[in-house]
């Protein structure tokens, strides 16, 4: 059953699509495993076992569909759900039954996925995760005391136990990617205004984007097909055109430019064993014919304060009348992150809006060099490590989000996926970032370096 | 003669017993902060401010950079 539970999107697709696989069956299988281990990761909020089995037999029933009929996957419990509840990991939103599915559930029902519940986040996916009162945080699967990364736990920690087949997140200052390399995952950013947004409840409407979290870059290739394109209900939606999965997944990495920032790693630092992992992700690349070369970004370590103050402000603006009206129902934690925005002035969101011009104008200069930018995802893993050198920069040095928020800040597609692990057996990540709407080039560079390494294969012990 | 708001904070802070912070004043300060939408109590927001230190820190940073004459970036316009 547990290797039912592992298969990725296409290979199901594939046993599903020849009737070699029931989609009831797969639901089960999930189901079982879920009651089993969920006690002790908590990567659901909500498990809807009723509403999974229904849904496969419908998708069973179709007989034909596209490579998500009948494939099991979680939501980020702030994506709404029609029927089901919703809570946004708060006490405001305890009882909330939505009426109408958001926009990105309505896309992935009409292709027939099932879904098996509502993943883990932090309370508005801001609070500190230290401090959870109305759901129990969830534990990485690959050592329960190691931090999960924030604020997509729950759908990183679904996909890397077996939980789910892929889980749909959200990320404003790296909620996808972190947790994605803490538990040893795949998870795409794609560009800003690339997936629509309505049905989800907001934190920052300029920082804010939907995107998913896979056990592949095939798989996330797959998924990011039937999710983008033009949302109505969501002004910041692109119409630009959608590539195929078979796009995504075709561009060749020989002759591509890999640009490094060692300047930036030097400021924001990088363990000794990811930075070892990193440097032989960068000779597997060479190896398939990409070339590495550095890049400049001259003011990208101011780039995290400006996306944190962007984000504080109109996360700030966002949940107002919540703040006011229903103070008592948020935990400590996420009433004093997301209530300090409203410490800040509009000279500080002017600011914070200049800096993501100057930033994000420097990025796309390093890009007339350069076809794609690459990072570690963090400095470190779910299990702090030692440092070869102290970093330079306190605005960024240790920084959880130091290679991530940067990229949220400038609405840039990135995609994180393992590229080792430490003696310690944490997984480790690397960050792949592209120009806007070009997803096909760091998805391509992404698969290619699945197909020559096995660190997205590997599963912890459960 | 009215008082800013970094004054009331700073009066509600000792009176509150808080440690006042090291003397730093949200960055871009100008009044017009929305903290007073929600009508918080003076404890609350003495509180608010004394944790706020390294955020208002994170938004002084931006003052470092040459940002003279460049518009505010709401990412792509992608339509």
């Amino acid at each position: 059953m547990a290797e039912l539970c592992y298969l990725s999107i296409a290979e199901a697709a594939w046993l599903i699509q020849r009737g070699e696989l029931s989609p009831v069956d797969l639901a089960r299988a999930y189901l079982e495993r879920i009651g089993r281990l969920e006690p002790t990761l908590h990567s659901y909020i909500t498990v809807t076992p009723d509403v999974a089995l229904e849904q496969a037999k419908e998708a069973a029933a179709k007989k034909q569909g596209g490579p998500l009929r009948g494939i099991p996957i979680s939501y980020k419990d702030l994506i709404a759900t029609a029927g089901i509840r919703t809570t946004a990991a708060s006490r405001v939103y305890e009882h909330w039954i939505p009426e109408k599915d958001a926009f990105v559930v309505t896309r992935l029902r009409e292709r027939g996925v099932v879904t098996l519940g509502k993943a883990t986040l932090n309370e508005f996916a801001f609070s500190s995760g230290s401090e959870q009162e109305f759901i129990t945080p969830a534990r990485n699967p690959w050592n329960l005391q190691a931090d999960t990364g924030l604020s997509s736990s729950g759908s990183a920690v679904a996909v890397a136990a077996g939980l789910a087949t892929a889980s749909i997140a959200t990320d404003s200052g790296g909620s996808i990617r972190m947790p994605a390399s803490y538990c040893g995952v795949t998870g795409l950013k794609p560009t800003y205004g690339r997936i629509g947004r309505s049905g989800v409840v907001p934190l920052s409407y300029s920082c804010d984007h939907v995107g998913v979290i896979t056990r592949s870059a095939e798989d996330a290739a797959i998924l990011l097909t039937a999710l983008a394109g033009r949302d109505p209900s969501d002004a910041a939606s692109s119409d630009v055109a959608v590539p195929s999965s078979v796009e995504l997944l075709s561009r060749n990495p020989r002759g591509l430019r890999l640009g490094v920032c060692p300047s930036y790693m030097e400021a924001a630092g990088v363990e000794t064993e990811v930075a070892a992992a990193f440097e032989n992700a960068l000779e597997v690349f060479r190896s398939l014919g990409a070339v590495v070369r550095e890049v400049e970004i001259p003011h990208l370590s101011y780039a995290p304060a400006a996306d944190f103050t962007i984000l504080r402000i109109e996360g700030f603006n966002a949940h107002i009348r919540n703040l006011r009206d229903k103070r008592e129902k948020f935990g400590p934690s996420a009433f004093r992150e997301i209530a300090v925005g409203g410490l800040l002035s509009t000279t500080d969101y002017y600011r914070a809006l200049q800096a993501r011009t100057l930033i994000a104008g420097e990025l796309r200069r390093a890009f007339e060099t350069t076809d794609v930018l690459v990072t570690p995802t963090t400095p470190g893993t779910g299990i702090a490590g030692a440092y070869a050198r102290p970093p330079r920069d306190p605005k960024v040095a240790k920084s959880d989000v130091a290679y991530l928020a940067p990229f949220n800040l400038t609405g840039s597609p990135a995609i994180s996926i393992p590229c080792g692990f430490t003696k310690a057996g944490m997984p480790a990540g690397l960050q792949l970032v592209g120009r806007a709407f070009d997803e096909t080039t760091i998805i391509s560079m992404a698969h290619g370096y699945q197909q020559a390494t096995d660190w997205h294969r590997r599963r912890p012990s459960l | 003669m009215p008082i800013t708001r970094r004054q009331a904070t700073c009066l509600l802070l000792a009176s509150a017993g808080l440690p006042l912070s090291s003397g730093a004043a949200p960055s871009g300060e100008s009044g017009d902060a929305g903290i007073t939408e929600l009508r918080l109590p003076p404890e609350v927001l003495a509180q608010l401010e004394h944790s706020a230190q390294s955020v208002f820190e994170e938004a002084r940073w931006l003052e470092e950079l040459p940002l003279e004459g460049l518009t505010p970036g709401f990412v792509f316009i992608p339509h």
